[in-house]
């Protein structure tokens, strides 16, 4: 179930990396691309259910995912979920690159029109996958 | 799914909302997509920690709309922690304070009154203070978050025009015994380098200082030096608790809380025994000194006092958890890197003997000549954005004046009563209340008229509940100036609405002498105003009630000017061009044209405007880097210890014995408590307990504690457990991990539920030279009381 929850994720990564436009604006280059809407699969949460920090579940639901986070330089310096991926009202499970540009304005220069994770490893974003 | 509904339920039980009955938790309406689609991006400096980190608020339709870092800024680099992205969301809420509150009396409700009305009624009741009472029954009482020009213009006014010393400001409590311990090794306040040292340095010791959560971005530099040279660069961390800034030691130092003393004498045992010291620093440099009188001794003296920390006796003293061995190759490592740099926080300064604990970490640096190199620093990191800039710098502080003046000294009262043009003699020789003081005399009803500003003491300081119970008195005249209701403004009469930050223009100086410029970008909601406008406009009313032109004549250079942008520039002129001038926060190149057209700012000493452009002074104290130090040399050596507070112009290895805690674990109350912040937090959640994303990203407090303790109590995780000291008690969720060392609990504390008040459980014991409180250490006992339990976030309104 655990691999079939990854794979899902990658086939929804993938097609959110198809759907990225790019755009420059301002300092820096900033691909405009609109997130995903509130993720459909995602259980339903209540208010009180909301208050649970993401990795408490997803340590068990996406254990791989979690591991690349947590080993990773965002995992360290505590760079959590919702910074990325937003709180459960505007949850995407592509996040919009811009939201890369908050901190990574300068990283972007060199990114031309292609999405950080394109290259670098998503959720681990060391050294890159090709 | 692997996680079953019913599973997830049950985790979060613990953590879960009964009800949100009183809760105001709008859900942002800007999204990525239209933050960038900003109208205009206006480049400040964040809000929040004491880092400094530069960052740009986008504006659309005349709304914040979003926050991005500045790449070019060398305090940040472009990067921004979860805070410093998502503070924009405060400024359109709902519980802002957009109009003046006003009631009699503690027990009725706030009406509604006008400015004029405000200002008169604040003005009366300080007047009536003044005439009852005499001028120290009246306080103001500001914090490290306000801009350098508040907390300038309020002072000015309180010394020169009340004459009253009852300046105070909330870096008493966190801060104080850092520049304590900066005066008494160096000579001078605020650290000799800053962050530069980062890249450059081969060993980061970091003590007493969860610099992963409470100053993240800071820590990704850290972070980043490690993870690209793990061979190269080595990293300490000395705490008893393992926190996430451990994850990137070589070495985690357990010890026992408040052996650190002994620790650091310890590894200044090994570095004389092992003769790693640096003996021609020593030479030009150095003296060493003992006591209270300061007497000058050799260093074989030296020697004999750290006779009884061997390593082997420092270990069993500090816990157990440390080996002798562990001690020596710290010391090895600090004494023999390239460029050592140690970096602490409140685990050092908020102790009893916290400028004892901060000596001890410069003894490390002098002893081997860690200092003025690249790579080497003695760096304490400041927890608010302003409290070096506005209070150390600006005068916030009870005993000293504007440009680091001591209020003690008449000639340097004299230097600001002249620069301010009022008579020789106006501003009171005794210096004031320091803030533990200075609320006991509200208990005490010595203190009739009191001012707050920018922060919340009925939640903030240590064994609260007394202090409140002061503040809640109707004998007690309380003004509060604030931009939302915090536990504070339950306790005041008049309640002034301010704009925040980028609804006005004003500086801040971050932790390492850097001065940081923020111009207004959008409108203050409703009513709400800068407090240098509201300071000016009170100060004409007290002038006419108590029949004073002094005190107008403090506020006669910003008469007329525009309140968001010309008035805090004449006051940062002022400040800037007469009070600085030739002190060693020498700010008069940082103009506010200046500050504008930097990315990050200006290091200070900057005398000149050519200077200042460059960014300023990098390394205090160190020939072509440090203007001053050409100026002010006594010899032709490369360094110059210049700073005010040493006759000789040396450094100074101080003999301090090793002394523990005010209050240490016994059979009643058998574990030590400690407390601290949560990276998703700042201070009392006035402000991130108001960003949905923060909110629920930490709720509530909850207390850590060691597995061995919890098996011992009968503590399971999630249990709802009873935190009980001298002085009080409090409930939250139990977290059992390996984080405390065995026989410690921690517990964050921001939380302002009544429950889960932790300040109600600290002590208010103080260090007696800086007089900040020990907020990290205590005795408590632990219980559990039930099963885990729903709880209830919980977030202030105005009627409480």
């Amino acid at each position: 179930m655990k691999k079939l929850i990854s794979v899902l994720f990658l086939l929804a990564l993938v097609a959110g990396l198809t759907a990225c436009n790019a755009a420059l604006n301002g300092q820096a280059k900033q691909i405009v691309t609109p997130p995903q809407a509130v993720l459909a699969d995602h259980p339903t949460l209540t208010e009180q259910e909301k208050l649970l920090p993401c990795f408490e579940c997803h340590k068990d639901v996406t254990p791989e995912i979690y591991s690349d986070w947590y080993n990773s330089a965002h995992g360290i310096a505590n760079v959590k979920c919702y910074q990325c991926h937003g709180t459960f009202e505007e949850l995407t499970k592509v996040p919009a690159v811009d939201s890369c540009s908050f901190c990574h304005a300068a990283e972007m220069e060199h990114a031309d029109t292609t999405p950080c994770w394109a290259c670098h490893l998503t959720h681990k974003f060391t050294g890159h996958q090709k | 799914m692997s996680v079953t509904r019913r599973d997830f339920i049950k985790r979060s039980a613990a953590l879960t909302a009964a009800s949100y009955v009183g809760m105001n938790l709008p859900i942002g309406q800007h999204n990525v997509a239209q933050a960038v689609d900003a109208d205009k991006w206006v480049r400040g400096t964040c809000r929040l920690c004491g880092a400094g980190c530069r960052l740009e608020m986008g504006v659309k339709n005349g709304r914040p709309v979003a926050l991005r870092g500045v790449p070019k800024a060398r305090t940040n680099y472009g990067y921004l922690c979860m805070k410093g992205m998502l503070f924009y969301k405060i400024m359109q809420h709902p519980d802002r304070l957009v109009k003046p509150l006003y009631r009699e009396k503690k027990n009725q409700p706030f009406r509604e009154v006008s400015w004029d009305q405000a200002l008169d009624i604040a003005a009366k009741g300080f007047a009536d203070s003044v005439k009852k009472f005499g001028s120290d029954s009246t306080a103001y009482y500001g914090s490290g978050q306000c801009q350098t020009e508040e907390t300038y213009i309020f002072q000015k006014v309180m010394r020169g025009g009340l004459q009253t010393n009852n300046v105070e400001g909330n870096p008493r409590l966190c801060m104080a015994s850092a520049v304590g311990g900066y005066l008494t090794s160096f000579g001078a306040d605020e650290p000799i380098g800053g962050y530069d040292n980062i890249e450059r340095s081969y060993c980061i010791f970091i003590i007493g200082s969860n610099m992963a959560e409470a100053h993240p971005v800071i820590f990704r530099r850290v972070m980043r030096r490690k993870l690209d040279n793990p061979d190269k660069v080595k990293i300490i961390n000395a705490d008893p608790r393992i926190s996430p800034t451990s994850r990137i030691a070589d070495m985690h130092m357990q010890f026992r809380p408040g052996t650190d003393l002994a620790l650091m004498n310890a590894m200044a045992y090994v570095i004389l025994e092992e003769k790693l010291y640096n003996q021609k620093f020593l030479d030009d440099y150095c003296v060493f000194r003992v006591g209270k009188d300061k007497k000058q001794v050799n260093m074989a003296a030296f020697k004999e006092s750290l006779e009884k920390y061997t390593p082997e006796k420092a270990a069993r003293t500090c816990g157990g958890n440390i080996t002798a061995e562990d001690i020596r190759t710290a010391a090895r490592w600090f004494a023999k890197s390239q460029g050592t740099l140690s970096m602490w926080c409140m685990g050092i300064n908020q102790r009893k003997q916290g400028v004892w604990a901060n000596n001890l970490i410069h003894n490390l640096h002098i002893l081997t000549g860690q200092l003025c190199k690249p790579g080497a620093d003695s760096l304490s990191m400041t927890g608010q954005p302003n409290a070096c800039g506005g209070v150390r710098e600006g005068g916030g502080l009870c005993h000293i004046l504007p440009g680091h003046r001591l209020v003690k000294k008449e000639k340097l009262r004299n230097q600001v009563e002249d620069a301010w043009g009022i008579p020789r003699g106006r501003i009171p020789p005794k210096p004031g209340y320091h803030t533990m003081a200075m609320f006991q005399a509200v208990n005490e009803k010595k203190i009739r008229a009191i001012w707050i500003n920018c922060t919340s003491p009925a939640q903030s300081l240590p064994n609260v509940t007394p202090y409140r119970k002061g503040l809640q008195s109707d004998d007690v005249f309380v003004v509060c100036t604030d931009i939302f209701p915090t536990k504070t403004t339950e306790c005041a009469n008049l309640i002034l609405p301010t704009a925040f930050h980028f609804e006005k223009t004003g500086v801040y100086g971050c932790t390492e002498r850097r001065s940081q410029i923020t111009p207004k970008a959008v409108d203050a909601p409703g009513e709400a105003m800068p407090e240098v406008w509201i300071v000016r406009e009170w100060a004409l009313k007290l002038a006419k009630e108590l029949n004073d032109p002094v005190i107008a004549k403090c506020v006669e250079p910003f008469l007329g000017k525009e309140p968001d942008c010309e008035l805090p520039e004449a006051v940062w002129d002022e400040y800037t061009q007469k009070v600085t001038k030739g002190r060693d926060n020498d700010l008069r190149g940082a103009t506010y044209e200046v500050l504008k057209s930097m990315d990050d700012g200006v290091q200070w000493p900057a005398p000149t405007k050519e200077f200042a452009l460059t960014g300023g002074t990098v390394m205090k104290f160190v020939r072509g880097s440090d203007p001053m130090a050409e100026t002010l040399a006594k010899d032709d050596k490369p360094y110059q210890f210049y700073g005010p507070a040493h006759a000789d112009k040396k450094l100074w290895v101080w003999l301090r014995p090793y002394v523990g805690a005010d209050e240490e674990p016994d059979a009643e109350y058998p574990l030590y408590l400690s407390t601290g912040r949560i990276i998703d937090h700042w201070h009392t959640t006035s402000m991130t307990g108001r960003v949905p994303e923060l909110l629920r990203a930490n709720p509530y407090s909850y207390v850590e504690i060691n597995p061995k303790d919890a098996a011992r109590m009968g503590v399971k995780p999630n249990d709802m457990v009873e935190i009980e000291s001298r002085r009080g008690r409090v409930e939250m969720p139990a977290k059992v991990v390996e984080g405390p060392i065995e026989g410690m609990v921690f517990a964050y504390w921001h939380d302002m539920h009544e429950d889960r008040m932790i300040n109600k459980v600290c002590k208010d014991a103080y260090d007696p030279g800086s007089k900040e409180p020990e907020f990290k250490i205590c005795a408590c006992r632990v219980r559990r009381i039930s099963g885990p339990r729903a709880l209830k976030p919980y977030i202030t309104t105005l009627n409480g």
